[in-house]
C-alpha cells in the first residue's frame, strides 16, 4: 500500500466531490487526472492528500492548502478521444517527423470516506514535520510540483493524523524569518557553543532556546534601539529642520567623491522611521516572542513528540540554505 | 487566530522586520574577516548620538550642517564632507560652540586617520579633512550582545584612537558643559554592556572614562578618569 500527494492547485487534477456534508463528515468523490501514460503509479487501495490553492485570509497572494485525504477505492481508465486544438496540432508535427501520436487518457480514481482537513489546513502547516521536505522548507510545494507525487507511509500517517512536529516547526519557523546571512551566523555559533559539527546531536528543544535568545538580544533588540531612536528623532525634529526622515546611506556610495543626485538617495537610504514601523508591527503582533515561541502552549502530546523525534533523529537542522523568505 | 496562525504572522514580520526596508541588508551585523572596513554597530552607535543631543537639546541650540545627503548617515567610517555633522552653540552664550560629528576620518599626529563614533570639534574645525588639532575629545560606543563586559582589545582600540588624535586632556579654550551628561566629559568608551574594568586609576593611565548601561530605559554608570 503506497502514499501519494496530488496537487490539484493548477487544475491538473479534476476533484469532484459527491454532495453536500459538513466538514466532520467523510465524504465520497473522484479526481480525474488526464495524461499520456495508460498504466497509473496509484493502485487501488492506495492513499493520498491532495492540495489546492485558496486566497488567504491574511496575505494578498493564493496559499497552498490541504485540500482532503482518503483512500482510492476504484480505479477507472479510459482513452480520451477528445483531443485540444493544440495537442492536435502537435501530434499532426509528430506524425509528419515519423513519429507516433500521442495518445490521451482520462484516470478516475474513485474514493471513499475522504476527509477534510480541520485543524492543520495549509502545506506550509506540515513544511517541519514531513520526512519529504527535506529541503526549501520555505517553499514546501516546491517538492510537490508534480500532479502525482509519491510521499512514505509515515508522512501519510502524519498528514492523516493532522499532527505536527512542534518544537521543529517552531525552531525552523523562526530560523528561516531571519536574513540568510543570519542563518548561516547562527550555525557558526552553535557549532562554537556546542563544540561540534555534529549539530543532530544538540536536543532540539535546547537549540530552540538558544535561537530564541540570539534572536531576542540581537534582532529584537536593535530594533528597540531603532524605535527610540525615531522616537528620540521626532521629539527633536527641530535639529533636522523636521524633517523627521532620517537614516543611514548604503555603503557602496559612502565616499563617493562627487554630489549624489536625489534619484540615487532615495534608490539606497534606510530610513530609521520606516524601519520602526517594521518593528512596532512586530511588537503589536506580539510582545512577548519568547513565550510565543514556546512548545509547551500547543500541549503536544508526549507519544506524539516522541514518535516525530524518532522519525526525524537522523535529519539536520531545518535550515533553509536558499534566498527565500517568509516576507 | 489559532497560535499557529499568531506563529506564521509573527514570522512574516520578523522576515521583514530583520533586513533594512530598502537597501535588504540585515540589520543585524554578520562579522566576515573580508570586510576591511567593518560596519560595526551602527544602529546602537546612532541610538547613542541621539541621545547625547537629546540630552543637550535643552541647553543647546543644535543645528545641523553640511547636509546635503538630507539626514543620511554612514554605516561605517566615513569622509567628514560626505556627510552631516551638527553645530552646538549654548543658548546662554553664543561664544561657546563646537561641531558634533558622527563617524567621521580626522588626520592624526603622524598622518594615520582614526574615526570614532562620536568626535566633539571646534567650532571652526574643517569640513574636509579635519586634523587632531581640531578635536576636544572622542567617544566611541561599543554595543556588546548579551551586555557582557568590554573585552580588553576594544578597550586598547579607543586607547589607540586617543592617542593616534592626541585628545588625551580635553583641550581647556573650550569649556564644554555637558549638563546631565557631564561625567562623560573627556574620552569616553560608551556601552550597554559593563564596563572592562572598575579601577579609576587604571583609566586615568589612559584617559579614557567608561560609561557602562548606557541603554535603553537604564541609567548609565561612569568610571571616570579626571
Amino acid at each position: 500500500m503506497n502514499s501519494f500527494v496530488i496537487n490539484a492547485t493548477n487544475n491538473n487534477a479534476n476533484f469532484k466531490i459527491d454532495r453536500n456534508f459538513l466538514l466532520k463528515d467523510k465524504h465520497d468523490g473522484q479526481f480525474i487526472i488526464r495524461n499520456n501514460y495508460f498504466e497509473t503509479t496509484i493502485k487501488e487501495g492506495d492513499s493520498f492528500a491532495s492540495l489546492k490553492k485558496e486566497k488567504s485570509n491574511f496575505l494578498f497572494y493564493q496559499e497552498v492548502k490541504m485540500l482532503n485525504k482518503g483512500v482510492i477505492q476504484m480505479i477507472r481508465n479510459e482513452p480520451d478521444d477528445k483531443l485540444s486544438k493544440k495537442e492536435i496540432e502537435l501530434n499532426q508535427e509528430r506524425i509528419n517527423e515519423g513519429k507516433e501520436p500521442l495518445k490521451y487518457f482520462n484516470h478516475n480514481f474513485f474514493f471513499q470516506d475522504g476527509e477534510l482537513f480541520q485543524k492543520y489546513s495549509f502545506l506550509d502547516d506540515y513544511a517541519y514535520s514531513l520526512l519529504k521536505v527535506y529541503k526549501r522548507f520555505i517553499n514546501p510545494i516546491r517538492h510537490f510540483n508534480r500532479v502525482v507525487t509519491q510521499i512514505t507511509n509515515i508522512d501519510f500517517e502524519t498528514f492523516e493524523e493532522e499532527r505536527i512536529f512542534i518544537e521543529r516547526t517552531l525552531f525552523g519557523r523562526l530560523i528561516n524569518s531571519l536574513p540568510y546571512e543570519n542563518r548561516l551566523q547562527f550555525i557558526l555559533l552553535s557549532i562554537n557553543k556546542y563544540k561540534t559539527i555534529e549539530l543532530t546531536e544538540i536536543p532540539l528543544n535546547e537549540a530552540l532556546e538558544f535561537l530564541k535568545n540570539f534572536v531576542s538580544s540581537g534582532i529584537i533588540k536593535m530594533g528597540s534601539y531603532i524605535v527610540e531612536t525615531q522616537k528620540l528623532i521626532n521629539k527633536n525634529a527641530f535639529i533636522f529642520n523636521n524633517q523627521t526622515a532620517v537614516g543611514f546611506a548604503s555603503n557602496d556610495i559612502s565616499n563617493e567623491e562627487s554630489r549624489l543626485t536625489e534619484a540615487s538617495l532615495i534608490k539606497f537610504a534606510d530610513y530609521i522611521g520606516e524601519q520602526s514601523k517594521l518593528f512596532e508591527n512586530l511588537q503589536i503582533i506580539e510582545p512577548n516572542f519568547i513565550s510565543l515561541f514556546s512548545s509547551r502552549e500547543f500541549g503536544q502530546l508526549n507519544y506524539e513528540k516522541l514518535k516525530f523525534a524518532e522519525i526525524f533523529s537522523k535529519r539536520l537542522w531545518p535550515v533553509d540554505l536558499t534566498l527565500d523568505s517568509y516576507d | 487566530m489559532t497560535r499557529m496562525d499568531k506563529i506564521k504572522e509573527y514570522s512574516r514580520a520578523l522576515a521583514q522586520a530583520s533586513k533594512w526596508h530598502n537597501s535588504k541588508e540585515a540589520i543585524l551585523q554578520v562579522e566576515t574577516n573580508a570586510n576591511e572596513k567593518k560596519k560595526d554597530e551602527y544602529i546602537y552607535e546612532f541610538y547613542c548620538a541621539m541621545r547625547i543631543l537629546d540630552s543637550l537639546s535643552s541647553y543647546y541650540r543644535i543645528s545641523i550642517t553640511n547636509n546635503h545627503l538630507k539626514n543620511l548617515f554612514p554605516k561605517a567610517p566615513a569622509l567628514k564632507k560626505n556627510f552631516p555633522f551638527f553645530i552646538l552653540t549654548l543658548k546662554d552664550n553664543e561664544a561657546i560652540s563646537f561641531q558634533f560629528c558622527l563617524g567621521t576620518e580626522i588626520i592624526g599626529v603622524c598622518g594615520e586617520s582614526s574615526a570614532p563614533d562620536i568626535s566633539f570639534q571646534e567650532a571652526n574645525s574643517p569640513t574636509i579633512n579635519p586634523d587632531h588639532k581640531n578635536v576636544l575629545m572622542i567617544f566611541d560606543a561599543k554595543y556588546k550582545q548579551d551586555s557582557t563586559k568590554i573585552a580588553d582589545i576594544e578597550f586598547a582600540k579607543v586607547s589607540y584612537m586617543i592617542r593616534n588624535l592626541s585628545c588625551e586632556i580635553p583641550k581647556k579654550h573650550i569649556k564644554i558643559n555637558l549638563f546631565e551628561m557631564n561625567d562623560l566629559i573627556g574620552n569616553s568608551l560608551i556601552t550597554n554592556g559593563k564596563a572592562f574594568k572598575c579601577n579609576v586609576d587604571h583609566h586615568s593611565l589612559y584617559y579614557i572614562n567608561e560609561v557602562e548601561d548606557f541603554d535603553i530605559g537604564k541609567n548609565f554608570n561612569v568610571i571616570k578618569y579626571i
